[in-house]
This record gives structure tokens, sequence and C-alpha cells, in this order.
């Protein structure tokens, strides 16, 4: 194996971990938020990793700048789709995830209405245009 | 090193099977669009590394991009659509709001509890 391959392998090596990551992180995080933070992230480094070292392992020719390609082509459209997914499910509705302690205290501020926080104070909080 | 690239490709078959869990077992129609297209980029990576297992790099490589642009117009179509189906139900909402409170315009108002 010449020295680009012991390259290319720590590549592989690190696009198979982040892999693993996001599969992970597809399958056992709480909500669909945060699992779709583990796909659009970890995924996107991990094919990044893994056509990167392909493309060493090939050397300089034709086909690794088509590997390149597709590698540029990934890192952009993967998080694209991945956020328009989340837009849509942010805007109908779907719940997030909290920690249980915050949902605790969340349940006990909503259950005495009076005692909330004043209204100026979510209203000035809540545009918050002024630099 | 095709060792590397055959066991590479078994890895990622078996991340595939792992992630239709997501497909089968996800709580909303969100869970199985994600997996569909966490599916979809391993299927890209797979075809890549099939290109160097048959030594077909080129034409391979031309399946991997063709089925990378295929997904990632898949997944944005579907979220449009339901975006859309979203704003088409918050109009609704809206609408019938609005109709109630021109129904009974005098009542529900601040002004009706304060007058007497």
């Amino acid at each position: 194996m010449t020295p680009l391959d012991w390259i290319a392998v720590v590549f592989l090596a690190g696009g198979a971990f982040f892999l693993v990551v996001s599969t992970v992180g597809l399958l056992r995080l709480p909500d669909f938020f945060s699992r779709a933070h583990a796909v659009g992230k970890s995924e996107t480094l991990g094919s990044f990793l893994l056509l990167v070292g392909l493309a060493l392992h090939h050397g300089f020719v034709l086909e690794s700048g088509k590997l390149l390609l597709v590698t540029l082509f990934i890192a952009a459209t993967n998080p694209t789709g991945i956020h328009a997914l989340t837009r849509a499910a942010l805007r109908a509705g779907e719940d997030i995830w909290v920690q249980p302690k915050d949902r605790r205290r969340k349940a006990e501020s909503s259950g005495a209405p009076t005692s909330g926080t004043p209204p100026g104070e979510v209203a000035g909080g809540t545009p918050g245009g002024s630099p | 090193m095709s060792e590397i690239i055959v066991g590479l490709a078994v890895f990622i078959s078996l991340l595939i099977a792992a992630s239709f869990y997501r497909i089968f077992a996800g709580p909303t129609l969100y869970d199985r669009l994600l997996g569909v297209g966490a599916i979809g980029t391993h299927a890209v990576l797979l075809l890549a590394l099939f290109g160097f297992m048959f030594s077909r790099l080129s034409g391979f490589l031309d399946l991997a991009i063709t089925y990378a642009i295929l997904n990632f117009v898949g997944v944005v179509a579907i979220a449009k659509f339901l975006d859309l189906d979203t704003a088409d139900r918050r109009e609704e909402a809206e609408a019938a709001a609005g109709m109630t409170a021109a129904v009974t315009p005098g009542e529900s108002g601040p002004d009706g509890e304060k007058g007497p």
C-alpha cells in the first residue's frame, strides 16, 4: 500500500465512524428534531470523508473529479433537504422534546397562570430587532 | 485495499438495514421521511463503492450523481407539499375564527364586558 492509500484508509475509517454516529442518532434520539440534527450533520460529514477517501485511493484522474463532484453535491443538498423537512415539521406544530425537569417546571408555570412573566417582558423579547 | 472496500460496502448495507427501523416504526410522518433521506444518502455511497468493486467507476458514479439529485428533489418536494398542507389548514382555521368573530361582534369584545 502506498502512503496515499494509508491516508485514504484514515479518511475511510473516519467516514465509517461518522456514518455509525448518524445511524445511532437516527435510531436512538428522542424526538424528530434531534434525529434530524443527527442525520443532517453527522451523515454529511461521514459521506464527505468517505468519498474523499475513495478519491484519494483512486488517484488524480477524471473519475476522482467526478467523486469530488458527488461529494460537493451531497455536502450542499443533504443539509438543505433535511432543513426543508425540519421546517415543514416545525410549522406543522410537531412536539419538541425537553428535559424531564424542564418539562415539570413548564407544567408548574403553566398551572399558575397569573404568576407568569409580565407581558411587557415577553413582548419586548420576541421581536428583538434593535441591535 | 479491495477487502477494505468490500467491507465498507457490507457495513453500509448493515447501516441501511438498521435505518429501515425508523421508516417502519417512526412515530410521525417526518421521521419516516428522514429515514428515507438517510437511506438515499447511504445508497449514493454504496453506488460509489460498487464502482470500485466492479471496476466500472465512471458508470456507477453517473448512477450515484443521478440518485443524489433524485433523492434531494424528492425530499424537498415532499417537504414543500407537507408545508403547503400546513398552510392550507392554518388558513382554514383563521377563516373559521374570523367568521365566528364576525357573527358575534358585540359579545366577545372587552368593551361588552365593561359596558354594564
